[in-house]
């Protein structure tokens, strides 16, 4: 859910951060039909990834909690505010809301998730899951758990570098900010995904 | 490894990082159908969420359960305007009005160069020592500057040459603080007193008990996004020291266009960074382990730890040590051990010598006190990962060699 280039805007106005998102907000806010399903097919990948790790890797309720975003932005869509920034910022907010909701619930006696809330708190901040951990120690698994425990800019970091194989040039222009820079939160990365595998995260 | 290929250092190889970024990419991906049955009922508008009201939204207003009484009118009505007059005088609405504040100096966060010097001088006209005067727009290499009209000795060249040492002192910053650096800002628009009358009347009151220097020539306004010049600065060759002053300037303007709204980074958090990245890391650490070994010394360190911490602006910090000076005569000489203390802060928590949780902990406090987060002392320290203000301190001086 990364933001765009500010538009020109008359002075003393604030500029719309995306002005053909915001028309396509506007039109799906007075009911278009088109304009959600593009809305949608924009971002439901984004939200659910973003839900997906902060959920403990629960597809479950990863998808509950994705369903209740865009629930949400279908509700409250008139108040979204285009100069405050893009439709994605906007879904994220919405995203954090939601799955600290989830977490009170998961912990509220009584709720449907508290019969086995671990795996939920588990991608929560403080939350732990010691079995689970203890079985994910070895192999992929355990690797799979580390980078899905890293910061998203460290995750982000490490598929653009390894996966997408963007050159640090690259990455720099992406980020804006220099080539330094980059190298140095790869490493700080790389070391922070050696420390969640049990290691002392030096190198 | 079983690819075969080289690990990397730290025993992570490449492919094997990829496949599991690659499975990661694959398990983060919403099913087929549950994408296309939410498509449907987001499209067709038929999606309720399942709480109702939006997270942060206050809780609906409820009213007071009051007994109805059958009180005759004759008593009701005379007792209810005696009430309403009686709150109504005690509200204040009667006494005289507080003067109009002025208006809030400074242009609002906007996108484009010519915006951002647009509003500037809109904001400018609020100062009487900066309005009514015309002003020249410029953009050069790319910096919006906004210029007295009849400022002859606006050379390009000489804008271009101070444009250099701000964009190197950002560039210092975007390398040291990324994360910061990431931040949405505007451009910051450098404006030029029309005479160093007009410049120390919107200047000196800001450090005000401690007197302007008559060197300083550049000031960011605490107002995001304006950086304000004395006119000597595009003299040929520049005042004694020019550089310093704008670079320590430049990156305050730096660091406040990426404020939050009003939010505005604590005191010492704000002159760590400007001197820290103005001077460079090595000769700082020298400074200031000299500036503090000499003051413990001498037994004339004015400031605890929590002092430092809670500084609220300059103005308060300057009285505090004029409160404690040693002569009297000399009421302000202690200023720098301040400087000293938040650069040597900064310093500290930016080095990864011994790792990064400590850069990442200060990276994080740094992003909510740049978001509007207000912590005190102790909350500062234990958000740093020290378990109060004197710890912190005391981490800070063997990091020195105190």
């Amino acid at each position: 859910m990364e933001g765009r280039e500010s538009a020109e805007a008359p002075a003393g106005e604030v500029p719309v951060v995306n002005p053909e998102e915001a028309a396509i907000v506007r039109a799906a806010s007075r009911g278009d039909r088109d304009a959600r399903a593009r809305l949608f097919d924009r971002y439901l990948d984004a939200v659910y990834e973003f839900v997906f790790y902060r959920v403990g890797r629960r597809p479950d309720v990863a998808e509950e909690v994705t369903q209740e975003v865009f629930a949400r932005a279908l509700a409250h869509m008139d108040r979204y505010d285009p100069t405050r920034g893009d439709f994605g910022q906007w879904l994220g907010g919405i995203s954090r809301n939601a799955i600290r909701d989830l977490a009170r619930r998961a912990r509220a006696p009584g709720s449907a998730l508290a019969s086995d809330p671990t795996p939920v708190l588990g991608g929560l901040p403080g939350g732990r899951d010691p079995a689970a951990e203890a079985a994910a120690r070895d192999g992929e698994e355990a690797l799979l758990r580390a980078l899905s425990a890293l910061p998203e800019r460290y995750r982000d970091l490490l598929r653009w570098k390894y996966l997408e194989e963007q050159s640090v040039r690259d990455i720099a222009r992406r980020r804006q900010t220099t080539e330094k820079a980059v190298e140095g939160m790869l490493g700080r990365a790389r070391a922070a995904l050696r420390e969640g595998l049990g290691g002392d995260g030096s190198e | 490894m079983s690819d075969g290929r080289e690990p990397e250092r730290d025993g992570i190889g490449e492919e094997e990082l990829a496949r599991a970024l690659r499975r990661a990419a694959a398990e983060a991906r919403p099913r087929g159908e549950f994408r296309d049955a939410l498509r449907e009922r987001f499209a067709d508008g038929t999606l309720a969420p399942s709480t109702p009201g939006t997270p942060g939204e206050p809780p609906p207003v409820r009213a007071l359960r009051v007994p109805r009484q059958n009180i005759p009118r004759w008593v009701a009505y005379p007792a209810a305007a005696a009430i309403l007059a009686a709150a109504f005088a005690l509200s204040g609405a009667l006494e005289p009005r507080a003067p109009v504040e002025p208006p809030v100096p400074f242009p609002e966060k906007v996108g484009a160069a010519e915006s951002a010097m647009a509003a500037a001088e809109r904001r400018a006209a609020a100062f009487p020592a900066l309005a009514g005067r015309p002003w020249q727009h410029r953009v050069v290499d790319g910096r919006p500057w906004l210029l007295p009209s009849e400022a002859a000795f606006a050379e390009g060249k000489e804008l271009r040459n101070l444009g250099s040492f701000m964009a190197a002192a950002e560039k210092g910053l975007e390398k040291a603080l990324p994360e910061i650096a990431a931040r949405p800002a505007p451009p910051v628009v450098t404006m030029v007193a029309g005479d160093r009358a007009a410049f120390e009347a919107l200047v000196a009151p800001q450090f005000a008990p401690y007197p302007l220097g008559d060197y300083t020539i550049a000031f960011a306004v605490p107002e995001p996004g304006v950086l304000l010049l004395s006119p000597e600065a595009l003299a040929p060759g520049g005042p004694p020291c020019e550089q310093i002053y704008i670079d320590h300037a430049a990156v305050h303007a730096w660091l406040l266009a990426r404020c939050r709204g009003k939010a505005r980074p604590p005191l010492w958090a704000d002159k760590g960074i400007a001197g820290a990245a103005a001077q460079g890391g090595p000769a700082t650490r020298s400074w200031c382990r000299q500036v503090l070994g000499d003051s413990r010394s001498h037994g004339i360190d004015p400031f605890s730890p929590d002092e430092v911490l809670a500084a609220a602006d300059f103005g308060s910090m300057a009285r505090l040590v004029g409160s404690r000076a040693p002569r009297a005569e000399e009421p302000y000489s202690l200023v720098p051990v301040f400087y000293a203390h938040a650069e040597s802060l900064v310093l500290f928590l930016t080095d990864e010598e011994d790792g990064t949780a400590r850069r990442d902990a200060f990276v994080r406090w740094l992003q909510a006190a740049l978001d509007g987060t207000v912590t005190d002392a102790a909350a500062t320290a234990r958000a740093l990962g020290f378990a109060d203000p004197a710890a912190l301190f005391a981490a800070r001086d063997r990091w020195l060699g105190l």
